[in-house]
Order: C-alpha cells, then structure tokens, then sequence
C-alpha cells in the first residue's frame, strides 16, 4: 500500500507538473470550471490501481504499434521505482519528527533520544526527486556484475540485470545459456532456451539449477528456482581454500584441483572462478582437460568438491597423523587430525606410500607439462645480446644505492671532478 | 647472522635430549642446560676483545649479561611466549603452500622438537653490551714509504675458517704508518669478502636520526631491533645507541607489549634491569598478568648488583612478596607499583572464603 502512494504521489507530480506548463487564465478557469470533478474522479482511480497498471496505461502500446516496433526500448526505461529510497512516516518538510526507535536509535551516547521535532533539514525523500529528474540512460554495471563477455548473459549478476524474482541471500549467476531445439510432427522445429544457473552464498553453500523454456528469461527462473532448491554443502579450509588436492571426473570432462596459500587467487577456468566466489573459495588452482562444456565443468567441480574427504577420514584411513607444515608459520606442525590408535614406523610397510597428494588424488599423478624454451634461445643473436649485457647486470640496483646515498644518480667521483657530468645532465657550481 | 647460525650448530651438537615445547610452551626441564651453553657460546666470542672489564670504571653489562643465572632467567622470559614465533610475519617471502603430511607418533614428536629448537633458534638473546672503544694498534712505523700510494690500502686474510672477529686486517696510511684497521674497515672488508645477504656495506638511512624518530613513533620497534642485529656487531658503538634509543622510547612510552614474544623482550628486561629503569616494566607486566616476568626482571635486577646481599630468593615463579620486597626497598614509583600489585592480588588470588568454598 505504501509502495502504491509513493508511485501514486509520483504520477500526480507528473499531471501537476505537465498542468503547470499551461497558461495561467486557463488554470484558473479550469479550478473555477465544472471539469474539476472530472479530475477527482481521476484520482480516484489512482487510488484503486495499482502501481504496475498505471505504470502500463502510460507507457501502452498497441498491438498493432508493437509489431510495428513502437515501444520496444522505451517503454522499459521510463518506468521508475519511484518508491527506492522514500523514507515514510517521518512527516513532511517543517513537521519532521524524531521516532526514537523508529526513524532514530533510540540512545544517543547515554541520552535517550527524546521524541520530537527532527533538527535537521535533510529531505528523507531526496532520493524520489532524484529519480524524477535523472536523465534515462543504461544503468551502469560493476565490472564483477557484468559478465563474461557483453553477447550473452553468461557470468552476469542475474539480480542486478534482469527484474525476475531471486531470493534476497543469494547471489545468482548463470553458467552456460543456449538455444536448443528439436523436431516435432506438431510444429516442426520446436525453439527453446536453456540455461544453467548456479546460486551460493559466499560461505559454502553452492546450488545448481538447469531449465529450458520458450524464452530466455523464464529458462532463467526456472533453472534459478531449481538451484535454490537443490543446495549443497562445501567444506572449505580456513574459508580459503579446499581441503586436498583432489582429481575430478564428470563424462569426458577433467579436473584437476590444487589447495592454494592465502593470497594466490582463482586460477582456474572462468565456471570454476565463477563457482568458487559463489562457494567463498579465494585461492585454489584447477586445469580442466578434455571437454569444456560449462555444465559438465561444473558438475565436475562440485562432484569434487562434495567427494573431499574431511581430514579425521584420512586419519582414520592412513592409522597416522594428518600434520600441516606451513612455511609461513615456520613450518610449525599443526595437526589437523589423528586417529583413535596411531601406528608405529615398525608397522609402516616398506611398499606402502605415505604420500599424502598421492593418496587424495587416488594414485593418479598429475602430468606436468615442462615448459618451453622460446625460439630465440636458439639464435646466435641471443648469444650475442647475453654477452653485451652482462656487464650492466647490477646496473640497476647500483643507481638505485647511489640514489639512496648521495639524494641523486652520483658516486664518490662527483665531489672530485665537478665537471664531468653525464650527457644530457647540468654541470655542478 | 653468521654468530647466530653459529650458535645453533653449537646448541644441536651438544644438546641433543632438548624436550620440546608444546603448543603454549610451558615449563621445559632443560632450558637452563640450553641457556648456559647459548650463554658460554656467546661470551665466547664477544668477551675476546672486551679485555678485563673490571677495569673500567663504568659498569659494563657485559659483565653480568653472560652470567648464567642471569640468562636463564632472560631466556624462561622470552620462551614463556615461544607460540608468537610460529605466528606468520610479513617477511617480503614468496607465498608457498602448506603441505600436509602422514606423520607416525614418533616422526610427530620428532617434528616438535624440531619446533622446539626452530623457537629457541628464534629466541635467542641479543646481548646488551656498552660500545667497543676504539684503539688504535700500530703495528709499525715506515715514513720512507710517505707519498708512495695516493690513497691508504687495506689487506685482510682471506683464509678460510677463521672467526670474523679474529681475522687479521691491517691498514697502510699514507704515511707510511702500518697498523691494525679501524673497526669500520674491519666491517667494510668482511661484508666485501665475505658478503652478508642481510647486512649491506652501508648501514641504511632508517638508522638515521630522522628516519629512526619517525620509526619508533609507529612503534615499529621489532623491526629497528632485527635490523640492527643483522646489520652491527653486538658491540658497535651504533648499535649500542639504537638499541639503547628504543628500549629507552619503550619504557618512556610504556609501549612494553610490542616486544612479548619477540627475542627483544629478555634483552629489554635486562637493560632496564641494569640501568635501574624497571618500575613502569614491572607496573606494566603486573596489569598484564604476567608477574612470572615481573619475578624474572626483579630477580635480573638483584643479579646485577651483587652489593645488595640482604633480599631472599623467590620460592615460586609468581612469588608476589618478592616483587612485595622490591618495592619497598628499591623502587622509585611505590605508590604507583603497591596499588597495581594489590590490585593484581585482589583479582586473581583466591581469599579465604573461596578455599574455604572449594574445599567444602
């Protein structure tokens, strides 16, 4: 109801302000005139209307208009929330009260706020008139929101860019969004949308949701509700990172993950960065061989990520200590679990590995691919290029401690040859 | 860094039954065996040339800093928070993974004890010494060879095995004088020689009076003392200064908690033990629940003055009459000092009628 009086109050600013333009005699006939009950019972119908359809009697278009393209980039930018930001129940310009509680906190340092007239002039509906006279034009986005490339709506902050219903906690993004189609006796080719949507919370809660619908938008609500309702539970180490290392398969799709320190980042395919910030992952590293199908990447990664093992698991596995050696603690070992009965070095197997990367990752070894050498190393020039530069190896630095000595590029010389400067620079007085 | 290397190879030739710390380090049985060995080691090497110091008519630390209870107690004092050395610490390191690892019972407490010499390895007392004197040793006189050169010349010997502070050095004057050289030269031709990847041939402009004011009002204190311990000998006449500067702008400040934890924190005790400045220390160690190290510095402090004879040992730790007795007899704030004990002992000492609850 409040919602509808802020757009309601909005519309009669619009009717009075389109009213003023009109000359001055003609306003006063038209108050002295009998149309002024025709105006009331305008208002009238404001009151019983709600905002949306007062919004579509403006900005209508025919059907006939329509197919004839009117309407079709306008009419969705002049529609305004006019309510964003209106600030009820505080009264209206001199009569501003103070609602300890309500429109204040209710102690100000030890005081009880006392209710009362407000003090400050501040128009709690600066916002509204803000919007009224804004210029229309396209909304500018954060560059995080906008997506993976500007053509479709891949990676895209679905809650900041499209008008359909998401839930508040979440953050929604889709992962892969396509036209698919199939034959039918009935209608031929028949045309839909699919899209893949994946929702998280930043704190370890990730869902996945695909849907297919006749037009783009409701495939996205559909895979958005979808995901919403299928969530799942990711454990995390330290809320950076993932457990182990861990080696994930969804069809022909592969991934390799790696646990990183604090401070590395997402190194990994645009749908496993994009799901890590979903999850609250910060640093991890992953490479995906074999098909790059977005969905299957990301069934993959979160088939992973549910399959880690905790670390009291591979205790009790292993009968040994899961210890932690971080270099920057000194390597201090912190263990992270141990198991009920410990086993001895005498009760260890000569054959049997103690690896712990090669038993997270289930015996598989990752290939490591050494890196090239660039062509030019096998030139003569290089050659000649390392030669002539070697004697200027230390060059840098040099300056950089003759710069922190002296307040300038000088040497021990300088004091005693005055005149020789460098070429380009002032001779000394 | 090389005297510090040097006595870590000495602490894991000899002793080797060190018990490790656990995690919040508690009591050890071995430290006093550890803390005498550090202790000899380094009296070893700085006593060489400090020659009898009796002599002298100024007290000199060094006198009192290599004593073995003294450094026993130093030590217990900067290993009582030996958890804050396994703390991370912005160092400029390259970010590295953590590796996990399976451990059996025995590899476990090996890698503890490791732990445990990593964090006396990182506790080690940096000595608080008065500044070398500089004499100068003529070895000979030749003014026959007066305008030979255009400038003086250095000769070191190079050879290898010798200790830094032993190795011969002389210098040339343009006289024609032959003697031994300076101490400047001596560093200035060992970090030549024998480069130090963490000294530089200059000292550095943060040791500048400027550049220094400035640090110590960030209370940056750890790493003016780090620095200075990579860059001088314990007994260099600047290092001397900047240490004795910031302990000084720490008690003044009473900016004490800086140093918990760090290999600073005996060596502060010690020198405001020494130079009589340990009221606010003591004040602060008390408001802090740390009277363990209230007992160690007022202990240090009766140490260092062996004309006191009439003051009775502690009988624990945390004796509070000790600290009671010191007060009374030697402090300068007593007011101030008696109210904070009293406080301390009003909170955290059980009365009467709470035994008297307990044990019914």
């Amino acid at each position: 109801m409040a919602r509808m009086l802020g757009q309601l109050r909005a519309v009669v600013a619009r009717l009075n302000g389109a009213s003023s333009l009109a000359p001055l005699p003609l306003l006063q006939h038209n108050l002295t005139s009998p149309n002024l009950h025709q105006v009331r019972t305008a208002v009238g119908a404001f009151n019983s209307q709600g905002s949306d359809s007062l919004w579509k009697s403006i900005t209508i278009v025919s059907k006939n208009g329509a197919r004839r393209g009117r309407g079709k980039k306008t009419n969705s930018r002049l529609i305004k929330d006019l309510y964003k930001g209106v600030a009820l129940g505080t009264g209206q310009g001199d009569n501003k009260m103070v609602w300890p509680g309500l429109n204040t906190s209710v102690l100000r340092g030890r005081q009880v706020v006392q209710q009362g007239k407000m003090e400050e002039k501040e128009d709690p509906n600066a916002a509204v008139k803000e919007a009224k006279d804004e210029v229309q034009s396209r909304r500018k986005l954060h560059p995080l929101d906008r997506g993976f490339t500007s053509v479709n709506v891949c990676g895209r902050n679905l809650k900041n860019t499209t008008n359909l219903n998401f839930h508040e906690d979440f953050d929604f993004r889709v992962i892969d969004s396509r036209n698919v189609s199939h034959m039918t006796g009935m209608f031929g080719r028949y045309q839909q949308a699919a899209t893949v949507v994946a929702c998280g919370n930043g704190n370890g809660v990730i869902g996945l949701g695909a849907g297919k619908a006749l037009t783009r938008n409701s495939s996205i609500q559909k895979a958005a509700n979808r995901a919403i309702i299928r969530l799942v539970h990711v454990e995390r180490y330290n809320n950076s990172t993932v457990l182990h290392d861990f080696f994930s398969q969804y069809y022909a799709t592969k991934i390799f993950v790696t646990r990183k320190p604090e401070g590395y980042g997402l190194n990994c395919h645009r749908v496993i960065a994009l799901m890590c910030r979903l999850i609250g992952i910060k640093d991890l590293e992953a490479t995906v061989e074999g098909s790059v199908m977005p969905m299957n990447i990301a069934k993959a990664f979160l088939l992973g990520l549910v399959q880690q093992k905790k670390y009291e698991q591979f205790a009790e596995e292993k009968k040994l200590h899961v210890v932690e050696f971080d270099p920057k603690r000194r390597n201090y070992p912190s263990v992270l679990a141990s198991p009920e009965v410990c086993r001895s070095n005498v009760e260890i197997p000569t054959s049997e590995s103690i690896d712990f990367n090669q038993h997270a990752l289930g015996g598989k070894v990752r290939f490591e691919k050494p890196k090239r050498a660039p062509f030019f190393v096998r030139l003569k020039g290089w050659e000649i290029h390392l030669k002539r530069t070697e004697r200027r190896r230390g060059a840098k630095t040099n300056e950089y401690e003759l710069m922190a000595k002296y307040g300038e590029l000088n040497s021990f010389l300088t004091a005693k040859y005055p005149e020789a400067v460098r070429p380009g620079a002032t001779p000394k007085e | 860094m090389a005297l510090a290397s040097r006595t870590l190879k000495c602490i894991r030739n000899i002793n080797r039954n060190v018990s490790y710390l656990t995690q919040h380090t508690r009591v050890t049985p071995n430290r006093q065996n550890v803390s005498r060995i550090i202790c000899r080691y380094y009296a070893r090497t700085v006593l060489v040339k400090t020659g009898d110091v009796a002599e002298k008519k100024q007290r000199d630390p060094a006198m009192f800093f290599f004593n073995d209870d003294v450094q026993s107690c130093l030590l217990e004092m900067n290993l009582r928070y030996a958890s804050k050395v396994f703390e991370p610490r912005k160092e400029g390191q390259e970010l590295a993974p953590a590796e996990l690892k399976f451990l059996t019972e025995e590899e476990l407490e090996e890698a503890r004890q490791k732990a445990a010499e990593t964090s006396i390895y990182y506790l080690q007392l940096p000595p608080v010494l008065q500044a070398h004197q500089e004499t100068v040793e003529i070895l000979s006189k030749d003014p026959e060879l007066q305008g030979l050169e255009e400038s003086k010349i250095l000769a070191i010997d190079i050879s290898f095995g010798v200790p830094d502070r032993e190795r011969l050095i002389v210098a040339r004057d343009l006289d024609g004088t032959l003697r031994h050289a300076s101490r400047e030269e001596r560093s200035r031709m060992i970090q030549t020689y024998f480069p130090d990847p963490s000294r530089t041939l200059e000292p550095p402009a943060l040791f500048s009076p400027k550049n220094l004011l400035s640090l110590l009002e960030r209370s940056e204190f750890e790493f003016i003392l780090d620095r200075a311990c990579a860059q001088f000998e314990p007994d260099d006449v600047e290092y001397v200064s900047i240490t004795s500067q910031t302990y000084d702008y720490i008690e003044e400040n009473g900016k004490f908690e800086y140093l918990v934890g760090t290999r600073h924190y005996g060596s502060l005790a010690f020198y405001l033990a020494f130079y009589g400045k340990l009221d606010r220390f003591l004040n602060h160690c008390i408001s802090s629940r740390r009277i363990e190290d209230a007992v160690s510095a007022v202990n240090v402090f009766y140490l260092c003055r062996p004309s006191i004879v009439d003051y009775k040992k502690p009988s624990s730790p945390d004796d509070s009459d000790f600290i009671k007795a010191y007060i009374t007899s030697h402090a300068k704030e007593k007011g101030t000092l008696s109210m904070t004990l009293n406080a301390y002992l009003e909170l955290h000492l059980p009365t009467a009628a709470d035994e008297a609850k307990l044990s019914s």
